[in-house]
């Protein structure tokens, strides 16, 4: 019976264990994210299919703690204010943003300089395109 | 009793007839079915040397510290799997797998480094191998 009870504990500890460190690790999305409380993106550049890319190129995305995302478009200065969501999936970090869809969202260093990816769904078709943006910090 | 013999004669005929349709029709039906066994054993051992082939490339691009042989390799790896792609690949999981890998080989290759998952790189390509050899081995024996 205690042997019972000990493995159930030792299980339970498990589980806790994996989901503190999932919190964890989405934790620090979470920091790079806002820098603790709030952080502006500007779209610095897009790969592949920019004609059809959601964000345009020079969109600032100010992202806040309070899960809400605005984002300005310098040509046309309009501004929209949506929710934002992170999530993990398979090891990948997945970021919500409303109705513009999910996103795989990562955190890059390349010639010295920090980017913050979102990118489109991988699908197994080699023909089904992947957009790739790339936000450099704006302040 | 004159007249019965040519009915007689008909009728050994007919049965002479149906059964050298059903003799040849089953000569053509083994005939299409051995063909096809053929083509099904010659097509899993491409996909499984493609496979491999893929494998191996996958092993020297994770472990390779010389940025010139990650060129190659990966030179090699995409002429590779396109090949496969075109010919054999039919199972979706590996398919998305390489996807995933090319994407993180042209991080890798473009020295892009991943800030809070710096492994994924490797993590990607040892998932491959193992994909590939779970999916070698889940193929039926002949």
């Amino acid at each position: 019976m205690v042997k019972i009870i000990s493995t159930r504990i030792v299980f339970c500890f498990l589980i806790f264990l994996t989901y503190n460190a999932k919190a964890q690790d989405l934790n620090k999305y979470f920091k790079l994210l806002t820098c603790g409380l709030k952080q502006a993106w500007k779209l610095d550049s897009v790969t592949l299919n920019s004609n059809y890319g959601i964000f345009k190129r020079g969109e600032v995305l100010l992202f806040k703690l309070s899960n809400e995302v605005v984002v300005f478009d310098n040509d046309t200065h309009n501004k929209q204010t949506i929710t934002w969501l992170l999530g993990k999936k398979d090891n990948y970090a997945l970021i919500n943003l409303g109705d513009a869809g999910y996103y795989e969202i990562d955190f890059l260093l390349r010639n010295k300089v920090e980017y913050m990816r979102l990118r489109n769904e991988i699908r197994p078709q080699k023909n089904m395109d992947v957009t790739e943006y790339y936000f450099v910090k704006s302040n | 009793m004159k007249s019965a013999k040519p009915i007689t004669t008909k009728k050994n005929f007919l049965k002479i007839f149906i059964c050298l349709i059903a003799a040849l029709s089953l000569i053509f039906t083994l005939i299409a079915w051995f063909n096809s066994r053929q083509n099904g054993n010659e097509f899993k051992a491409k996909e499984i040397s493609a496979y491999k082939k893929l494998d191996l490339l996958v092993a020297k691009i994770i472990t390779t510290t010389d940025p010139d042989s990650l060129v190659n390799y990966t030179k090699i790896f995409n002429r590779a799997l396109f090949e496969a792609q075109t010919s054999s690949f039919q199972d979706s999981v590996i398919s998305l797998s390489m996807r995933r890998f090319t994407f993180e080989l042209n991080d890798k290759l473009h020295g892009i480094v991943n800030l809070l998952d710096s492994g994924r790189f490797e993590r990607t390509g040892q998932s491959i191998i193992r994909t590939c050899a779970a999916h070698i081995s889940s193929l039926p024996a002949n």
